[in-house]
């Protein structure tokens, strides 16, 4: 088996450059997601029923569905949909030549996350210790201060390795982006493989492309994890 | 009078923890709560600054008349100022150093600046004797440590009175001295207390009036040396005496 190396350097250039468009689209779904999922988990522990119904309802229901069929499903759902709604609004927009599809991909990486981060935060912040609201209340703060200053901080640290899984699948996750014809790392890879048919090549520079990433990511949240988990640490 | 309390009610679950309790508080007053577990006597501390709320019952406290079964936030939030709580389990806010546990309520709760707050918080930290951890995390203290700690974090923001709740009973022996010491200091300094405990040395040298609990009614109640030499009430004296008996176990055997 004969590598053209020549070629693989080049091509790993054009994929770097694909990072962009795989980070941002794992960056703009935590984002989205962080505070929605957040205030779900916080719906949930306090009891408020419909509220955890429909909670409950929209997790089991991205749980147990493949994110493929989830991506297939939202890019052939979404955009008629939404043509739909501006039409009968009597816009004259067209959103299937108009809208990238990145901002779809965004819409359904966004939804997959909530669901996770939601179920994240839930178990982060029922395991700390209801002392520590007792405590805040008892000296003068209100519930809403205490959960700012003291219960959220120690929730997130226990919640930063898993949020760390779930960063790091999610920037694998975003590679099936291609099927709504995004190009991110790995469409990038493919297209540019499908010139001279060197797909061994472009994959193995997808591959070390989402190594690097992947480690990087990981090793951030770790050193993130030390810094603000720094009071457990004795 | 600082603080009076009528008719306190309460049930779990369809049964009946506090059957109507009575209690006046004057300023300066230590006084100590005794009682068999199960007799009500935590619950009904925590009644007083709501982390448990009475089915019935009224607080007169600093002008204010409230009906303890349904407080308004108003009223919830200004007991909470004018009172602290210290806890059995300490309950230090493990993400805040020494410093910023005792200054939280002053700066964040009450709005004082950082630099006095600061201050004061140190001030407080000094009488417990703690000053020399400010910067320590309550993960790296002993519970004795961070019950002083607790204590300081409950004195710093200057409360009308103090509400204690089995301070040392989560302590290791030895280090229950170091508490008590605190808190005897506190006492001779004109701190008006409510001491929920088992430390019968302490109710008897410390307290101005003893109440002693039992089956969510309060059994009888005096000076220390009415409960402690002449308790009136067969149920006061059964409980003394099997409190002392076990302390004393060790003699009873050389005689």
């Amino acid at each position: 088996m004969e590598l053209d190396y020549g070629f693989m350097i080049e091509t790993f250039y054009k994929i770097w450059d694909g990072i962009g468009v795989t980070l941002g689209l794992t960056a703009l779904s935590l984002l989205i997601a962080l505070p929605i999922s957040f205030y779900m988990a916080v719906i949930r522990l306090r009891g408020h029923k419909l509220g955890t119904g429909i909670t409950r309802f929209y997790i089991s229901f991205v749980r147990g569905t493949p994110l493929v069929l989830q991506i297939l499903l939202m890019y052939s759902l979404l955009p008629s949909f939404l043509n739909f709604a501006l039409k009968s609004m009597g816009s004259s927009f067209n959103i299937f030549e108009s809208v990238n599809p990145f901002w779809y991909a965004v819409i359904v990486f966004s939804l997959n996350t909530i669901a996770l981060l939601a179920e994240v935060f839930r178990s982060a912040l029922m395991s700390i210790d209801k002392g520590q609201m007792e405590a805040g209340v008892s000296i003068g703060l209100s519930e809403w201060q205490t959960y700012r200053q003291i219960i959220i901080p120690q929730a997130l640290v226990v919640a930063l390795p898993a949020v760390s899984n779930i960063t790091v699948n999610l920037i694998k996750g975003t590679s099936l982006a291609f099927l709504m014809t995004v190009k991110d790392v790995l469409a990038i890879g493919k297209i540019a493989a499908s010139y001279g048919y060197n797909y061994i090549e472009a994959y193995l520079d997808v591959f070390v492309v989402y190594i690097i990433v992947c480690t990087i990511v990981q090793l951030v949240y770790r050193i993130a994890e030390k810094r603000i988990g720094a009071f457990r640490a004795v | 009078m600082l603080m009076s309390i009528k008719n306190v009610r309460k049930k779990f679950g369809g049964v009946e923890v506090l059957k109507d309790l009575n209690m006046e508080i004057n300023k300066g007053d230590v006084v100590v709560i005794l009682g068999p577990s199960g007799s009500g006597k935590t619950t009904f501390l925590r009644c007083l600054n709501f982390l448990e709320r009475a089915d019935e019952g009224q607080m007169e406290f600093a002008d204010m008349n409230i009906d303890l079964s349904k407080p308004s936030d108003k009223e919830i939030a200004a007991v909470r100022k004018k009172t602290a709580f210290v806890f059995q389990g300490y309950n230090l806010f493990a993400n805040k150093t020494v410093l910023e546990n005792v200054m939280l309520g002053l700066t964040t709760g009450r709005g004082i600046p950082k630099a006095e707050a600061e201050q004061t918080a140190r001030d407080a930290l000094q009488r417990v004797g703690m000053i020399d951890r400010a910067d320590y995390y309550p993960a790296q203290l002993s519970g004795g440590q961070q019950q002083r700690v607790g204590i300081a974090r409950a004195i710093a923001v200057n409360p009308d009175v103090i509400l204690f709740d089995e301070p040392t009973s989560a302590l290791d022996p030895e280090l229950v001295g170091d508490v008590l010491k605190v808190m005897r200091d506190l006492a001779k300094a004109g701190t008006t207390m409510i001491v929920v405990t088992h430390e019968m040395k302490f109710a008897a040298d410390v307290a101005t009036h003893v109440i002693f609990m039992d089956g969510g009614v309060i059994v009888e109640e005096g000076t220390s040396k009415d409960i402690f030499q002449h308790p009136k009430e067969e149920r006061t004296k059964r409980f003394l005496h099997r409190i002392f008996c076990t302390a004393f176990d060790g003699l009873d055997e050389d005689d």
